[in-house]
């Protein structure tokens, strides 16, 4: 019955198959929702986050979100500014897997603050010495340039082509699509830095807080250093799972490849600054503090076996592997490392977030827990479902991978 | 006219860029702003004119003064009075809250029957005159026939102008009893009281003079007389050449602040009171007066014989050296040994107590500036006639009436000494009180009593106070129409009885002719609230007298003149218990534990706190939240009990599940229960909080429940 | 018309911890001036807001080498690099120049939590309900302190209402300076033991100063050169060392 939607010339399933894959993420979101709802009617108090635990699953789940959904921009800039042609084939997936994690984290954060309504008070009197502030900006900036790069995708759909305006419309927006990959690169850079940023300025974290370079704290850099080697990973991840479930063979294999080069180059210096930066707090940042490094992995649920998993386990060795030309070239390899790339960035923010909280400060306290409650859950999961939902959307209705036709399925 | 696609969505287009130039979008975002910050839930403030006033808090006995800010005559928060003679600027944090009482959730607005029985407990509204005239009938019975039960009293803060009244109320009835309520007078005073003949004077401590002060886990700094004495008198002390040494089995806020804490344990202080007596005979530090002038010397002297050091010493858990020292400090100049109860876990046994009371006597310190001195009494009306005794006396099931009296005593007591004593049908239990309080699960009828500070309430010198002192706690709320005096409420039911018993309109009329007998005592000074001092001995007038004392002056009585000597005795003999405590063992079976019930005065749910209290109990640890287990974490690992884990405890009288609190501060052996609020402002007034681990508690046959033996496990 | 104290006051406190006997007076007073709600039926020592907490501390030996301190631990009003102020998107934390009080705005506050992420002393509070009282007890709320919303971070401010009093009340009377300072916070003046002494630390005469420059005055994690303005004062030596110690985990 949509078929006149469809894109030309490519193979969907039918209707009523389609209902049925996107039944169970509705039913998500609709708990999500719900969950949502009471969080923003009665209160906060619906979460199990509290005044030592004042992030939790929320800041996480943002913070990861926002991580991976750098393939958009990291994407862009790869393929507008340094005219890598190859990535055509995936500029309109990581477009819409950018716009659903950035739509997402914004929507997620306006339930975790307390007053949404007071949101654009940042705007009316923003402190700009705030990371948050710098974060807010760029964020906002950013999702319309998201929302303008989507429009192209969105309009090259056949039945809005018909209207001969918004083929117009398309075309010039194409030929000004560099300014705004320039622009969303740019803006990326601040943000993807500014919530790096965010933990390396608390200067009562003893195990968050970083020194300055320049002028931002060294997590800057490496936030942004991460984002840009988790996002073409998680690119190749996404594209390898959707052709998974749809069947189908989207992209030329060189495509992964590559994308696992940029990904394996990106982390392989990630890894190796956050090692520096690693042995410089704990040899000269922490003591400055006050605090011995070691006493931040002494307990059960965070010892050093996690700085481990996160340097080697789940950063040098996947740079290795994917910058190793033989290995990369096993698919099943390649995509495990890139997995265990998304992986090693989801780690190092949960660390950031969940750790840097729980980690006590005064001297007297105590390791600190906490548990997300259902509504958190739910709200999280509502945005798996809201990404999943719009990317089934987009990929039914639109061209996301402009080489399926090509390829003989 | 024919509309295109193209034109509307350019109409559309251009009324969104359009708007953005008109004020209702920003309009509408301030709007938003504005609106988060005047929900219609968040309370309004009243601004107008400031005005101070004074009172006195009766919220417990302590008798501290009160200045109240008021705005539009409205009590927006109370605060201590600089300079006042009693209580030194200092009130205690209950009643830096109490002006919220009266709007507390438990707050009681009308009369109630209360079927707390049949375990489905209800509150039946009822109104006054029906409750009177039901126990006007049962009252006339028990004056015709009072072989079938008597009537009694129970009084919470005995001395007042009511109390008086309840005695004469009770004298109309044979075999009646006014009960002075567990834990009303000191202890330790009340032993001596045994010990010595002070006649018609007060016995109190000096403790601005003393030298030495030995306390059985008296609660000094944390609650105990009035709170502003025992700063001015114990901060500073090295200053002042005076020493605190605290005995007792936790390291308690007192013990903390002590100069010498002796972790005694706990169960042993009579014998550990006993060695120190043989200390001070063996090595001859007691005065010669006493040697001569004080009975049973000889008897006592033979006694302390058998409590070495040494032996003690392994008993009670601490070295022979530290009881000689104690022993040598209060015996080097003027002391004060206390053991000042505790507010849930009441008195020591008596024979503990005497022990302990005993000491003052042996180091000659009764009637001695720096120990226990004698003041008079505050002047009454009326001689009262009835002599008040102690719920331990009154036999088992012989009461058919018992009337709670309301006044706070900040102290809480196991119900089972209430109910013990009634008939075992019939028995009926009035309580006059404000609040839903834990004594309410004993009522069957409820009086709803004005709540604090909205009518006028006697404020006396607490015990161990060391002058007599008046005030009266001045309304600054009013109360509602459905409140009950007692007194207007008991003469009804003389009334409705046809008995001729005494009758008086009001408390207010009583507490006038109170005012009318410190006038006409000639004795002391009334301090105005502006600072003017009126000598009673200077011809005054009673008005000005009963004027300036309703509006937050004070009566404070001239120093006694000490007698020159005091009849005294010591304790010639020691119960079994003590005995046992000697013999070496440990008195507790293995894998038994000794139980003691605590609570901070003020806090242990006989009256509310206000819900704001909540930042001590709930939203911190500063205090132990009631219903809580303190053990330490050797008791725990024994038990296999972690922190926050529940723990099933047995006694005699039955088990209860409580949730642990593992405490360093807590000796090894020792279950530490928290009696005390549950401070919860949605509660609703449809039942009382079940009154814990006080339920559990074995009662001694003297009344006393303070230690009761209990296994522990796992829940 | 503006007023001014001397031009840089830093206002500050010493607490002697050796005095403090861990009452609650200070804790219970400053919740009454500050119309800080009491709590929801569900709220913890987590969940809870008390803008003056008193956190017993004990040196960790076994009994009877147990010892404990009292430690009440307000805003500490950290006087350099304040972790709150530079962290805040909106500019709803404000450190007022005249006094070096750290202000919280709750009315322009987001509530993103993020000072209270930063704050190492946890002296900040979210208002995870909505405050309330039971009827009745909103009349008997302090006029001079608005009443805080769901949603909003807050804070101790060394009683900022009664300083706005004071300055309105010299206003009144034409002065154009007043005292330094001209008021004490509920907390000090609750004190029953005086274990809190309230100052203008920029006084070189002043209590407050001298106290916070005398032996065994020390600060809490004075390392991380926040520079607060809230000094402890203790004899005992754990105390004193266990203030700089990393946490035990």
């Amino acid at each position: 019955m949509d078929q006149q939607f469809i894109p030309r010339g490519l193979q969907r399933t039918s209707f009523e198959r389609f209902l049925v894959w996107v039944l169970p993420w509705v039913l998500m979101l609709g708990i999500g929702l719900y969950a949502i709802y009471q969080c923003l009617a009665d209160g906060l108090y619906h979460t199990n986050m509290d005044n030592r635990f004042a992030f939790g699953l929320w800041i996480y789940l943002d913070l990861t979100v926002i991580a991976l959904g750098a393939g958009a921009f990291f994407t862009g800039f790869l393929l507008y500014i340094l005219r890598r042609d190859e990535l055509k084939a995936v500029i309109n997936s990581a477009v819409v897997l950018g716009l659903i994690c950035y739509s997402g984290a914004v929507a997620v954060l306006m339930v975790d603050v307390g007053q949404p309504l007071r949101a654009w008070f940042t705007f009316w009197h923003p402190n700009t010495h705030s990371m948050l502030t710098e974060v807010t900006f760029c964020l906002t900036c950013y999702l319309t340039v998201l929302v303008i790069e989507y429009l192209p995708v969105i309009l090259k759909n056949r039945k809005l082509r018909q209207i001969p305006r918004f083929l117009v419309f398309e075309f010039e927006l194409h030929k000004v699509m560099p300014v705004f990959a320039g622009v969303g690169t740019f803006l990326s850079f601040f943000h993807q830095g500014s919530l790096g940023g965010l933990y390396g300025v608390l200067v009562g974290r003893p195990f968050a807080f970083r020194e300055v370079l320049g002028i931002w704290p060294s997590t800057f850099y490496l936030f942004i250093l991460s984002a840009a080697a988790a996002g073409p990973s998680f690119v190749l991840v996404t594209t390898w799972l959707v052709q998974k479930i749809s069947r189908k063979r989207l992209v030329q294999p060189g495509v992964f490849t590559y994308l696992g080069k940029v990904s394996g180059s990106m982390l392989m210096v990630y890894v190796l600054l956050k090692a520096v930066d690693t042995l410089y707090w704990i040899n000269h940042t922490a003591p400055l503090e006050g605090a011995a490094a070691y006493a931040f992995y002494t307990s059960q649920s965070f010892g050093s076996w996690i700085l481990f998993t996160e340097i080697v386990l789940l950063g040098l060795v996947p740079a290795v592997v994917l910058l190793t030309k033989r290995l990369r070239e096993i698919p099943a390899v390649l995509v495990s490392a890139a997995f265990l790339t998304c992986c090693g960035i989801m780690l190092n923010r949960f660390v950031m977030t969940i750790q840097t909280l729980a980690l006590p400060t005064l001297p007297f306290d105590l390791l600190m827990s906490y548990f997300p409650s259902w509504q958190e859950v739910a709200t999280f999961l509502a945005v798996v479902a809201y990404g999943v939902i719009l990317y089934s959307l987009s990929f039914r209705y639109m061209t996301l991978f402009p080489q399926e036709r090509d390829i003989r399925q | 006219m024919n509309i295109t696609r193209r034109e509307l969505l350019t109409l559309a287009g251009g009324s969104v860029l359009g708007t953005l130039f008109t004020p209702i979008p920003w309009k509408l975002l301030d709007d938003s702003a504005i609106w988060t910050q005047n929900w219609s839930r968040i309370p309004a403030l009243r601004h107008g004119p400031v005005s101070y006033r004074l009172s006195a808090c009766p919220l417990c006995p302590g008798g501290c003064a009160l200045n109240v800010r008021c705005v539009q005559g409205r009590p927006v928060s109370l605060g201590a009075v600089p300079e006042h003679p009693v209580s030194n600027g200092v009130i205690c944090a209950t009643a830096y809250a109490g002006h919220h009482l009266a709007t507390h959730p438990l707050r009681l607005h009308q009369p109630y029957a209360f079927n707390g029985k049949t375990g489905e407990s209800t509150l039946l509204p009822m109104n006054e005159a029906d409750i009177a005239s039901r126990l006007g009938g049962q009252v006339r019975k028990i004056a015709q026939s009072p072989s079938d039960g008597v009537i009694a009293i129970l009084d919470q803060r005995p001395g007042r102008a009511i109390s008086a009244f309840y005695q004469e109320f009770l004298a109309g009835f044979p075999g009646s009893h006014y009960v002075v309520a567990p834990g009303a007078d000191d202890p330790t005073l009340s032993a001596l009281s045994a010990l010595c003949d002070f006649k018609d004077l007060v016995p109190s401590y000096d403790f601005e003079n003393a030298r030495t002060i030995l306390s059985f886990g008296a609660p000094l700094l944390d609650g105990w007389g009035t709170p502003g004495r025992m700063y001015a008198a114990l901060h500073n002390r090295a200053q002042k050449g005076r020493t605190l040494i605290q005995a007792e089995g936790v390291h308690s806020r007192t013990a903390l602040q002590a100069d010498t804490w002796l972790p005694l344990m706990a169960g042993t202080e009579a014998a550990f009171a006993l060695a120190v007596g043989h200390v001070i005979i063996q090595e001859g530090r007691y005065p010669a007066l006493v040697a001569r002038h004080v009975r049973n010397f000889p008897e006592y002297a033979e006694l302390t014989r058998a409590f070495a050091p040494e032996r003690v010493a392994q008993v009670c858990g601490l070295s022979a050296e530290q009881i000689i020292a104690t022993a040598r400090a209060i015996a080097s100049g003027p002391s004060i040994v206390i053991s000042g109860g505790n507010p849930a876990g009441g008195p020591f046994d008596t024979g503990t107590e005497t022990a302990i009371a005993a000491l003052n006597v042996l180091s000659g310190n009764v009637g001695c500036s720096g120990g226990v001195l004698l003041r008079a009494a505050v002047p009454a009306p009326v001689h009262a006639p009835k002599p008040a005794v102690s719920l331990a006396t009154i036999p088992d099931h012989s009461i058919k009436v018992l009337i709670l009296d309301a006044a706070a005593s900040g102290n809480t007591y196991p119900l089972a000494l209430l109910t013990r004593k009634l008939v075992r049908q019939d028995a009926v239990v009035v309580q006059f009180s404000a609040f839903l309080s834990s004594q309410s699960g004993a009522a069957d009828f409820i009086l709803p009593v004005p709540a604090p500070f909205e009518s006028l309430e006697e404020v006396q010198s607490p015990a161990g106070a060391d002058r007599a002192f008046f005030a009266l706690s001045s309304p600054f709320m009013s109360a509602s129409d459905k409140a009950v005096d007692p007194v207007a409420f008991l003469s009804r039911v003389a009334t409705a009885a046809g008995l001729a018993i005494p009758q008086a309109a009001s408390t207010e009329v009583l507490l006038k002719q109170r005012s009318e007998a410190i006038f006409a005592s000639h004795r002391g000074v009334v301090t105005g609230p502006a600072g003017t001092r009126m000598q009673m001995k200077d011809t005054v007038s009673a008005d000005d007298v009963w004027k300036a004392l309703t509006d937050g002056g004070y009566w404070i009585d001239d120093s006694t003149r000490q007698p020159a000597s005091i009849p005294s005795a010591l304790p010639a003999a020691i119960s079994a218990g003590q005995q046992a405590a000697l013999s070496g063992t440990p008195s507790l079976p293995e894998g038994t534990f000794r139980l003691m019930p605590f609570g901070w005065r003020g806090a242990t749910m006989t009256a509310a706190v206000a819900p704001v209290m909540s930042k001590l109990f709930q939203e911190s640890n500063l205090r132990a939240l009631g219903g809580r287990l303190h053990i330490n974490p050797a008791t725990a690992a024994a038990c296999g009990l972690a922190d926050g884990e529940s723990a099933r405890i047995t006694t005699a009288a039955g088990t209860l599940t409580m949730p642990v609190v593992v405490d360093a501060s807590v000796m090894p052996g020792l279950l530490h229960a928290a009696v005390g609020p549950v401070p919860n402002k949605t509660a609703t007034a449809t039942r009382p909080e079940s009154e814990g681990i006080l339920a559990l508690c074995s009662l001694q046959d003297d009344g006393s429940w303070r230690f009761t033996e209990a296994s522990m496990g796992k829940a | 018309m503006e007023q001014t104290e001397q031009s840089k006051s830093r206002y500050g406190m010493v607490v002697d911890l050796d005095k403090c006997t861990g009452c609650g007076d200070c804790v219970v007073a400053c919740a009454i001036e500050n119309n800080v709600a009491p709590a929801e039926q569900k709220a913890t020592e987590r969940t809870g807001i008390t803008w003056l907490r008193v956190y017993p501390v004990t040196n960790g030996e076994a009994f009877p080498a147990h010892d404990a301190v009292f430690v009440p631990m307000m805003c500490q009003q950290c006087g350099h690099h304040t972790p709150c102020v530079s962290v805040c998107p909106q500019n709803a934390v404000e450190v007022d120049p005249t006094t070096g009080i750290v202000g919280q705005i709750p009315q322009r506050c987001l509530g993103c939590r993020y000072c209270m992420t930063a704050c190492p002393f946890h002296a900040r509070y979210f208002n995870w309900w909505d405050p309330e009282w039971p009827a009745g007890t909103e009349a008997q709320l302090n006029p001079d302190v608005a009443p805080r919303m769901r949603g909003v971070a807050e804070k101790c401010n060394f009683c900022h209402g009664r300083l706005h009093a004071a300055r309105t009340r010299a206003a009144a009377e034409g002065k154009s300076n007043i005292a330094s300072p001209a008021y004490t916070p509920a907390c000090a003046e609750s004190c029953p033991a005086q274990a809190i002494v309230f100052g203008d630390l920029a006084d070189e005469s002043s209590d407050v100063a001298r106290l916070s420059k005398a032996h065994d005055t020390f600060r809490f994690l004075s390392k991380l050169g926040t520079e607060p303005k809230v000094y402890y004062h203790s004899a005992k030596e754990w105390v004193r060392k266990m203030a700089d110690q990393s946490p035990a985990v």
